[in-house]
């Protein structure tokens, strides 16, 4: 069966039109909330090396926050003033571990491999997507994410073996990460994804998509004797306490309300600058 | 962290250059020593770049224990 493509938002189908939007926008929120904490613990790393890695892949996702930013405001009109000056914190649609401040070390490495890992992912199943405005960006990234995952499994393989504490550390932080990253990815078949899928806007059913996460993570957990709360049944890993999806919304792919912390948005917003905003002149 | 190593870094701009040493970094692991070489030296747009463990070096001319490198 051949897939048509769409040039623009306005070629997409009316029932498609809104979950290529969401989808667009929840990543841009998730990779802009990784930008701040990778951006944020450029000092206070437990390594020289290791801070530099941190703002690069801070600059990295605010990179692809300008793409994909830039890509909504052109296709669906949303500008990036509306995004993220305007938006009502309840609004964003970025995975919920991302909404404070990060306490240890640990939670970065957890980020780093579950939150970010799980976009990738979904990256992965944008490639080659029938809506050519995101399949013309996608690669660059799924590209630049390969060394965000290589800094996240070469840090998780070091706090896993390297003593007690920092491999308790390190489970703690995994829980903490994938159960809200697992929630953000949302159930195996809903009707919003199932749009995505027929219109091949993603190249692989949702479900699939986030089987692929969980097996990958699951394996490697496994592989470094981390226990982060998913398990495997029938060579395939799914969370060992079910998640219930009854009360899950696509709009900002959570299953209970909540937003992010205040004083984040402060910081991204730029609020203690706001007299030296630039406005546009025509 | 105690169990870091030094990692030399070699790379090149162009397939026609000699690979060159471009620095060094600290990593726990080889994982981390490519990503930090990768974000540490990122000043080029390399078309090749590698590391290559210190302790793995053998030297042939190396008087009186001078490091080969400083780091």
């Amino acid at each position: 069966m051949s897939i048509q493509t769409f040039s623009s938002a306005k070629d997409l189908p009316n029932d498609c039109r809104e979950p290529v939007r969401s989808l667009l926008l929840a990543i841009a929120d998730t990779k802009m909330f990784l930008g701040f904490h990778y951006g944020e613990w450029t000092f206070g790393t437990p390594a020289l090396e290791a801070c530099i890695a941190a703002c690069s892949m801070s600059q990295d996702e605010f990179g692809h926050l300008r793409l994909l930013h830039a890509c909504i405001n052109t296709q669906f009109g949303d500008s990036p003033d509306t995004l993220i000056e305007k938006r009502p914190l309840n609004e964003f649609a970025n995975v919920a571990c991302l909404d404070r401040p990060l306490a240890k070390w640990a939670d970065f490495v957890a980020i780093n491999l579950f939150t970010d890992g799980a976009l990738t992912v979904i990256l992965t199943g944008l490639q080659n997507s029938s809506f050519a405005p995101v399949a013309n960006f996608v690669d660059k990234m799924v590209e630049e994410e390969k060394h965000h995952l290589r800094n996240a499994q070469g840090w998780f393989r070091t706090l896993a073996k390297y003593n007690a504490q920092t491999q308790a550390a390190l489970e703690e932080a995994s829980r903490w990460a994938l159960s809200p990253t697992l929630e953000w990815l949302g159930p195996l078949e809903h009707p919003t994804m199932k749009k995505l899928e027929q219109h091949g806007i993603i190249n692989a059913p949702w479900g699939i998509l986030r089987q692929r996460f969980l097996d990958w993570v699951g394996a490697f957990a496994q592989e470094q004797k981390i226990a982060v709360g998913i398990k495997q049944s029938d060579g395939h890993w799914a969370p060992a306490l079910p998640i219930d999806f009854s009360n899950w919304n696509p709009a900002v792919r959570r299953c209970t309300a909540g937003q992010p912390d205040d004083g984040i948005l402060y910081h991204l917003r730029g609020s203690k600058n706001d007299i030296f905003k630039l406005g546009e002149h025509g | 962290m105690s169990s870091q190593r030094i990692y030399e870094v070699f790379a090149r701009k162009t397939h026609e250059e000699p690979i060159i040493h471009v620095g060094s970094v600290n990593a726990p692991n080889d994982e981390l020593a490519k990503v930090y070489a990768w974000t540490a030296y990122d000043e080029e747009k390399w078309v090749e770049m590698c590391v290559v463990r210190r302790s793995e070096i053998i030297p042939v001319l190396n008087p009186e224990n001078v490091p080969i490198w400083g780091n």
